[in-house]
């Protein structure tokens, strides 16, 4: 624990504070202060420095509490640095590593400190995104294709699923062994408990860390938590473990970014934010990525930061500064629509306004020709509806495409409640495709996929089966030819209505 | 300590303390409300009046080198504010003592850190603090120097 004396001791350098500006003072003295050097007050709290001027220095402080000009200001000669151990699994941490239980306590031992506004890696360390990213939710991976150190954002209005949908994606992958770290910016202390429930129940919390700062806290530290959850994941995947990094929500994010570079009166830019508010976000996501990392026994092994940075939108409006400025830099997003919500669609992502811009190059040619088949019958079912509202007569042709498309617009919105592998997906799509359940109600196919789902879960057989039959097939139209020739016991398996 | 150059270098060898600093800016500040009152008396009897002697000598000394007549309202007002300027802006050396310094004590320790200061014009801040027993806490430019009897006392017998 550094002390005011200690550190005085040690610097030989003093500063006295000049002003105070809601959580930014400016600080004369310290003639060797350097960027983002941590700094000590009198009080016992903390700040780093924002801007260096000839005379003075702006401080970014930690804390709320009342600050008198006056007070003397000592330098730590270090940056921000949160320790980092295993220990960080299962707890909700603040962005300088300590447990928001104060009863929970880190030992030191095992744990060291990373420096948390850290330099992305080059394009050395880096290789070619190959593997599928499983979100388990079936219209993203279906339709919307991840793959492992992708950067996709999601975005949409307020109260529109995104966080549950980012549930969802944590279940699925802390169940295949994902350390999976969860960013809450300024958010309220009980969506921060929620979440921590969620995981308690499903019991994933061992793979999990939150690194949580709630809308009480000082700016300061809400400007800091995304780049201490980055370098929380960096951790992980130095040993070599695939790591999912969702930021829930930048904008929230640029927000006080914004209220702090007023303060120290920055230029303001567009909508008033400052003119770096781009490279505050491109820095944080550039640290995501698929890396090669060299392990202890002299091997390289492949592993990945994945990152779902949220943006929330106002009234649908995808073209504001931040959210466009993410979409630039990440490699696609998911648009979760209001219309779509409203439809009673979940989650409502609009397929045709989200983007994945690497996940397709991850797919094999069977999930190719079906993510090409879905599309095409979506785009014609959207072009079909739109034929409905003139009240006019429809032929057998179109009033069939519109039964196809209305039970494919159920299936993934009753499907997307259960987190199932992609195979299953792929199988029970195929199902639905040739009209297993043509003439029979959406109930009874919601009924048989539950009955499939769980056979699938408890039989290893039918598990193995399924596998066997999409490694077979390299298409689509393969695998539909390769459904309809097996036989009638295979059926009786499935056990349909 | 001061550079020969500055215009107010013999000024300065009059004002040690920020404390003085600060009885000076009063003084200018009424002289300069007064240069422009009407009345009976002369500038330079406005200025025995409003100053001390001693630093109403130095002033007329230093107008009288510089070219500047006492009845010329303008540059002695610009003389004066130059000087009110550079005090408020003048850089303090902040220094900590366990006691109350006499005059001789304060110009001994003000020749003593004029190799220190070089030619940047400085004022010392005295400060006085007990608990430090003797010796000094020097703070200059933001460089903090501990040289007190409490520390020393301290390192000496600490285990």
């Amino acid at each position: 624990m550094i002390d005011f004396q200690t550190c005085l001791d040690q610097t030989k350098e003093i500063g006295f504070i000049n002003s105070v500006n809601n959580t930014v003072i400016s600080v004369s003295g310290l003639p060797h202060a350097k960027p983002n050097e941590i700094v000590l007050l009198e009080t016992g709290d903390k700040g780093y420095i924002l801007t260096l001027h000839r005379e003075l220095c702006d401080v970014l402080l930690f804390t709320t509490n009342n600050i008198k000009v006056g007070i003397r200001v000592v330098r730590t000669n270090e940056v921000l640095s949160i320790p980092v151990s295993d220990q960080l699994l299962g707890k909700t941490i603040n962005p300088f590593g300590k447990c928001m239980d104060p009863s929970v306590l880190l030992s030191e031992e095992n744990s060291f400190n990373l420096i948390i506004d850290n330099q992305p890696l080059g394009i050395g360390d880096r290789k070619r995104i190959t593997q599928t990213f499983e979100t388990g939710v079936a219209i993203v991976d279906l339709i919307l294709p991840l793959g492992q150190g992708q950067r996709e954002l999601i975005i949409g209005d307020k109260k529109t699923g995104k966080t549950v949908f980012l549930q969802q994606i944590m279940l699925n992958q802390a169940r295949k062994g994902t350390i999976c770290i969860y960013v809450a910016i300024g958010k309220k202390q009980l969506s921060i408990k929620k979440i921590e429930e969620f995981m308690r129940n499903q019991k994933i919390v061992d793979n999990c860390v939150i690194v949580a700062s709630t809308a009480e806290d000082a700016p300061g530290v809400i400007h800091m938590s995304p780049y201490a959850g980055m370098t929380i994941a960096e951790y992980f995947r130095k040993q070599g473990k695939n790591t999912l990094v969702i930021f829930d929500d930048l904008t929230t994010h640029a927000k006080y970014y914004r209220q702090v570079s007023l303060l120290i009166k920055r230029f303001p830019g567009r909508n008033a934010y400052p003119g770096d508010i781009f490279y505050v976000h491109a820095r944080l996501l550039e640290r995501a990525g698929n890396y090669l990392v060299n392990q202890n026994d002299g091997k390289t092994t492949e592993c990945s930061i994945t990152c779902f940075p949220v943006a929330e939108t106002v009234q649908g409006d995808i073209s504001g500064y931040i959210q466009t400025n993410l979409m630039s830099i990440t490699d696609g997003h998911l648009y979760f629509d209001i219309d779509l919500f409203s439809k009673g669609r979940r989650p409502p992502v609009h397929p045709f306004l989200s983007v994945t811009r690497v996940g397709k190059q991850t797919q094999n040619l069977l999930r190719q020709t079906l993510n090409r088949e879905i599309l095409s019958f979506m785009s014609m079912y959207e072009t079909m509806q739109k034929f409905t509202h003139f009240g006019t007569e429809i032929s057998e042709n179109i009033a069939s495409i519109l039964a196809t498309g209305d039970r494919i617009n159920y299936f993934f919105d009753h499907i997307s409640f259960r987190v199932i592998p992609t195979d299953l997906q792929i199988f029970l799509f195929s199902l639905l495709w040739i009209d297993v359940w043509h003439d029979k109600g959406l109930e009874v196919m919601k009924q048989d996929m539950a009955k499939i789902i769980d056979s699938y879960n408890s039989d290893s057989s039918l598990r193995d089966e399924i596998k066997a039959m999409l490694d077979k097939c390299d298409s689509f139209n393969n695998l539909l030819g390769e459904i309809r020739g097996k036989p009638e016991e295979f059926y009786k398996k499935l056990n349909l209505t | 300590m001061l550079n020969n150059t500055f215009i107010y270098s013999e000024v300065y060898k009059n004002i040690i303390t920020s404390e003085a600093a600060s009885m000076w800016l009063e003084q200018i500040d009424n002289y300069l409300d007064s240069l422009y009152e009407i009345n009976n008396k002369s500038k330079e009897e406005n200025l025995n009046l409003l100053f001390p002697s001693e630093s109403a000598e130095v002033i007329k000394n230093q107008l009288k080198a510089q070219g500047i007549n006492l009845e010329d309202i303008e540059r002695v007002k610009n003389y004066l504010i130059g000087l009110k300027e550079s005090l408020q802006n003048a850089k303090l050396i902040t220094i900590t003592l366990a006691v109350k310094p006499d005059d001789k004590l304060l110009n001994d320790i003000y020749t003593a850190l004029e190799k220190v200061i070089g030619g940047d014009c400085a004022l010392l801040e005295i400060k006085i603090n007990k608990e430090i027993l003797g010796g000094a806490e020097i703070i200059w430019k933001g460089q903090y120097f501990e040289h007190t009897l409490k520390k020393k006392v301290e390192e000496y017998f600490s285990i």
